[in-house]
């Protein structure tokens, strides 16, 4: 391919658009399913299966700890598995803004090809579209998964039970952090990195360990602390977390000093909340910390019958906080 | 012979747990009056029956010579025809009516029972709850009215047949005393966790305090932290342990002499410490500036109050307390004591020994409990001085909850929720507001909790059932969300205009005023931060007329701690870019260079930044740049400390007050001109507070005393609020202005404002029961509802 960057004739349906999907896409996502007809003919699994689907925008798109092709695999994957899925199948669709250079989205589709290799999905069915400059900001990806349930497990927003332990797979905040770093430019030469990984793999680990799981919940956009109160709500649950307990990496938990942020708020592509009886949370921890992803699992509180709908964090010097409600301004409170 | 006749006098105020009948009792038989005294909740009910000249002296009896602790607010007289012939005069007991209710606050053991306490022949020697007709506990006890025993605490505490004797006969000091007991009967004291109980528990306690250890001990309206005031080295352990690296700690001390040796008394503070409130009072220590800042009292350890000239001082007031500096068990006791509350930060003072086991264990030596249940929390009262007069800062025990009385003649019943910080209710019925203990910091869920508990509580003692609630228009208060949660109509009165309302409620004031709302932060109408507001005001609603220059906070809550972060925001607005800024700020040495290119950026991209016209927020920024203080360890310490540094300069011997102010930093004139561009509707004026800081800066790099500029700061800022008011009254022809906001908790911008202003003919109200502070505008809040009540339905 002579281009050094997408141009509108790729998405006009012609020559460059075949030689385009043949040579970037094609070229990474080959494997027996990958059709090249107008859908893909699957086989269904035995079970039930689950379905999702997500869009991807990201600025900017190449981050510390990865880019918008292996955030859009993870994404997906991580929404099967908190179903308890295994991921199976996958299609892209990708809008491409007209100038967009053409290694940049080879980086992109090989990230892409290592994620779906690593979580063991077969993208089977693709959509290519480009459009003008400034009509969109680099490039969308939107991707939709299809997994397998797996038997035995039963988990939801709305099971968590009081008594049952809070764990979080690693340190929060992380691809937040990177991406506020990345895009505002303040100088700040931090150490941190984006969490973005696939977890099928540890959600599967887990899942052998135990059937006895109330919840598993991906904290993406919004934080740990946007589905702590999800949950709170769906299951008309108290949450009580314990500060001291929340794992944050030193780079992310400076930024957030810095910037009077709250690391429980800031989005997370690589990381479960579980709940889960406190009988099992220790072997599930013990499980998760020999998981490439989880390393820094820890129990970061209970739920509890008083406060339904509330979280509640007792921080570091014994104070008993209300952790303010996600979304809306970030208003200063003191006096 | 002289006819006879019969008349029914009401007597209303705080007439009840004071003595009042066996007073009135008394006043009948020495003037040959038949009838019948009884408490009716609300009053207290009189028929007198004698010689007409024997009845109406006896009601100036009543009037002239009520008991010491009652307060008459109302005395109503009917004369009664076919009155049934009276044989003798009765106390009759009580029986319930409804109407107005006035419950009495916890009043200081008196000198008869103190002088009872320590004579060994009375059978009182030493008791550790002695109390009478007119002291003892009251609202920390009280189920609900009339006050009787079986409706206290009191209640599970038979009397021993001595006791029951005093009781009834109308010629003891406690007859109807209802907290009565003595050392035969009634609770009793013991340390929680050990074997010791009564005065063994004491002289433990006092062993344990007296080694240099900590006594967690409770009181009338709960637990307070004790140790060795004189003690150096128990001071900074108790600060460790209770995470308090800064906050000056209140002390008790043994007598008034011993308050005399470390502090400057005046007649009037003498008054207020004494009297049978006992709030801390906030006095000068007496040793003065010595170049490098306050020295202490040899008595008193320097982590007390650091670099504090001020130092809160109480003397005892629950019979515990005396003995604490005073038994006979041969410890020899320091003379002045900690008394802090006792509670983990955040959350609310401990009332039982369950919660002081949970939360005190790990701050203490031992506990010094006792078994009379504590029903509603009294934390002790903060107050300071203005010109001979009391100006409160904490307003709770001893005080809550008086009443205040406006004239308007309003019907109906609002409960207000106060604010957030510093949190206190207040429930309205028609023209009477009842302010309530202070409950605390309402970021911590306990004392939530705490604030629905005593808001049920104090609904029931007062008998009200609210039409409305009234709360704070801050969107994340969790006072707002208790006050939804009530499930009546809520109202929401922006937070500033609450603080004007309450100053002028307090000051019975029904006419519009200039309101000079100067504060930390709250929300305004337009979704930005508020704080340094010049507001037109009634009870109908408020403009705003004017306010500081507004500023970007950035940061969120972190920047009401590091005032450095405000600071380097003031800094850029008035340089308008960065390398200014990067040198100014390396220079004051606020901060590194990367923090700073980082709070410029947040603050340019409005990244986690408001809009915020905070006053309070200014001081913090101001005491930063003037190298004063860069954070603070507790609300208010910048502040305080620029505050401190301002009087240093006003008593030094080098100031000039000729020369010493700064050159006019612009008028209000020129800057209305600034916002011309605005709508109409915003078209309000500035103060010229960017031009001050301005000056500030560059005089504090070319390396002028920051003390002189710290009082610079107050007098430029007051200069600017004076022409502020000034163009108010040109535009409005009001000359009648109201201060309020914890930003005039700061005594020398208030007196500064307020003889100004005075100058200028204007008539200032400020405040003196109620705080300045956000505990105080729960009042303005209760008042806004209650007008808006009589406003829309009836
Ligand atoms: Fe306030
Ligand atoms: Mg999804
Ligand atoms: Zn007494
Ligand atoms: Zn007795």
């Amino acid at each position: 391919m002579d281009n050094k960057t997408v141009t509108m004739a790729h998405g006009a349906g012609g020559r460059q658009t075949s030689e385009l999907i043949d040579e970037v896409f094609k070229a990474h996502f080959a494997n027996p399913d990958l059709t090249a007809d107008d859908a893909a003919v699957l086989v269904p699994p035995t079970g039930k299966m689950a379905v999702s689907t997500d869009g991807f925008i990201v600025s900017p798109a190449f981050f510390p700890g990865g880019n918008i092709g292996k955030l859009s695999i993870c994404g997906t994957v991580n929404d099967l598995a908190c179903m308890g899925a295994k991921p199976m199948y996958l299609t892209c669709a990708f809008v491409i803004e007209e100038g967009f250079p053409m290694e940049k989205l080879e980086e992109i589709a090989s990230a892409m090809e290592k994620t779906a290799k690593e979580a063991g999905v077969r993208i089977v069915s693709g959509d290519t579209k480009v459009a003008g400059k400034g009509q969109v900001d680099g490039v969308f990806i939107t991707t939709t998964g299809m997994g397998e349930i797996q038997d035995g497990v039963q988990v939801g927003g709305e099971l968590a039970k009081p008594g049952d332990a809070i764990i979080v797979t690693g340190d929060v905040g992380r691809h937040g952090c990177t991406i506020l770093l990345a895009r505002e430019d303040f100088g700040i030469d931090a150490d941190v990195t984006s969490d973005c990984a696939p977890l099928w793999g540890t959600v599967k680990e887990v899942m052998d360990a135990t059937h006895d799981i109330h919840v598993i919940r991906d904290a993406t956009r919004g934080g740990v602390g946007t589905v702590l109160y999800e949950i709170a709500g769906q299951s008309n649950v108290g949450i009580r977390l314990d500060a001291a307990a929340v794992p944050v990496a030193p780079g992310v938990k400076g930024v957030c000093g810095m910037l009077g942020l709250e690391p429980l708020y800031l989005a997370c592509e690589g990381r479960m909340v579980i709940m889960a009886p406190k009988s099992e949370a220790e072997k599930i921890v013990e499980v998760l910390h020999k998981c490439p992803y989880s390393k820094d699992a820890a129990i970061i509180g209970e739920v509890t019958a008083d406060q339904p709908g509330k979280v509640v964090m007792t921080t570091e010097i014994g104070t008993q906080a209300l952790l303010p409600q996600p979304g809306g301004e970030l208003l200063p409170r003191i006096c | 012979m002289e006819r006879e006749i019969t008349k029914m006098i009401r007597v209303y105020g705080i007439v009840q747990g004071v003595g009042f009948r066996p007073t009135v009792s008394r006043h009948a038989m020495a003037r040959g009056i038949r009838g019948s005294v009884s408490n009716k909740g609300p009053y207290v009910e009189i028929f007198a029956q004698g010689k007409e000249g024997d009845v109406d002296g006896f009601i100036s009896d009543i009037e002239e010579k009520p008991p010491k602790r009652a307060a008459i607010l109302k005395l109503l007289v009917e004369p009664v025809e076919d009155a049934p012939e009276f044989g003798q005069f009765d106390i009759i007991e009580s029986e319930k009516t409804k109407g107005e209710i006035f419950v009495s606050p916890d009043i200081a053991i008196c000198d008869e029972c103190k002088e009872e306490m320590f004579d060994p022949k009375n059978r009182r020697y030493l008791h550790p709850f002695i109390n009478c007709t007119c002291c003892g506990p009251r609202l920390t006890i009280l189920d609900s009215l009339p006050y009787d025993r079986e409706r206290t605490s009191m209640k599970e505490f038979p009397m021993c047949p001595s006791c029951a004797d005093e009781y009834n006969d109308p010629d003891t000091r406690r007859y109807d005393a209802q907290p009565v007991c003595c050392n035969d009967c009634g609770p009793e004291v013991y340390l929680i966790g050990k074997k010791e109980r009564g005065r063994e528990a004491i002289t433990e306690t006092r062993r344990v305090i007296a080694s240099g250890g900590i006594a967690a001990i409770k009181g009338i309206g709960g637990f307070h932290l004790c140790c060795d005031a004189t003690s150096q080295e128990a001071v900074e352990r108790l600060r460790k342990l209770k995470r308090r690296p800064m906050k000056p700690f209140a002390v008790m001390a043994q007598d008034l002499e011993t308050v005399k040796a470390i502090c400057e008394v005046s007649e009037e503070q003498e008054k207020i410490l004494t009297g049978h409130q006992k709030p801390i009072l906030l006095l000068d220590k007496t040793e003065k500036v010595d170049g490098k800042g306050y020295n202490k009292h040899p008595g008193l350890c320097e982590s007390i109050a650091p670099g504090n000239p001020k130092v809160g001082v109480m003397l005892p007031y629950a019979p515990v307390q005396f003995l604490l500096f005073h038994y006979d068990d041969g410890i020899e006791m320091p003379e002045l004591l900690v008394m802090t509350s006792g509670n983990t930060s955040g959350a609310p003072i401990c009332r039982d020994d369950e919660e002081a086991v949970e939360e005190l264990s790990h701050l203490c030596d031992c506990i010094l409990s006792h078994d009379r249940k504590i029903r509603i929390r009294a934390d002790d009262s903060v107050m300071d001085f203005y010109k001979g007069k009391p100006y409160m800062i904490r307003r709770s025990r001893g005080y809550a909850p008086l009443p205040f009385m406006v004239s308007t003649p309003w019907s109906g019943q609002v409960i207000a929720a106060g604010g957030e910080l510093k949190n206190t209710f207040c429930i309205g019925v028609d023209n009477r507001f009842y302010p309530s203990p202070y409950v605390g910091d309402l970021e911590d869920l306990r004392t939530v909790k705490a604030l629905k508990e005593t808001m049920g509580r104090l609904e029931t003692l007062l008998e009200v059932q609210p039409e409305v609630v009234v709360c704070d228009l801050h969107p994340k208060y969790n006072s707002a969300v208790v006050a939804e949660e009530i499930g009546l109509p809520v109202l929401k009165v922006q937070h500033h205009y609450a603080h004007i309302l309450s100053c002028m409620s307090e000051n019975d004031c029904e006419e519009k005023v200039i309101g000079v709302s100067f504060d930390g932060t709250g929300y305004g109408t337009d979704g930005t931060i508020w704080g340094g507001e010049i507001l037109l005001a009634d009870y109908q609603g408020f403009t705003r007329l004017g306010s500081i220059r507004p500023f970007i906070q950035v940061g969120g809550d972190i920047s009401a701690k590091e005032g450095w972060r405000i600071a380097v925001s003031l800094i850029w607005q008035n340089t308008g870019n960065l390398a200014e800024t990067l040198f100014a700020v390396q220079k004051l040495g606020l901060c590194t260079e990367q923090e700073c290119r980082v709070l410029v950026t947040m603050a340019q991209r409005k990244i986690n930044a408001v809009t915020s016209t905070s006053a309070g927020r200014l001081f913090d920024g101001v005491s930063a740049i003037l190298g004063i203080r860069k954070a603070s360890t507790f609300e208010g310490e910048a502040s305080m400390a620029l505050e401190f540094a301002a009087e240093e300069w006003r008593k030094s011997p080098q100031r000039n007050p000729e020369t010493d102010n700064l050159a006019a930093p612009g008028n209000l004139a020129d800057l209305a001109k600034n916002s011309e561009d605005a709508p109409e509707d915003l078209r309000k004026f500035i103060l010229n507070t960017g031009e001050i800081v301005r000056h500030l800066t560059e005089s504090r790099l070319a390396g002028e005393d920051p003390r002189k500029l710290a009082y610079e700061f107050h007098a430029e800022l007051a200069e600017q609020i004076i022409a502020a008011c000034e163009e108010a009254k040109r535009q409005t022809g009001i000359r009648k202005a109201a201060l309020s906001g914890g930003v005039f908790q700061n005594r020398l911008l208030l007196e500064l404002v307020d003889e100004g202003l005075q100058k200028k003919g204007f008539q200032v109200l400020k405040h003196s029961l109620i705080p300045p502070n956000d505990g105080g505008i729960a009042l303005g809040q209760a008042a806004y509802g209650m007008a808006y009540l009589n406003r829309n339905i009836r």
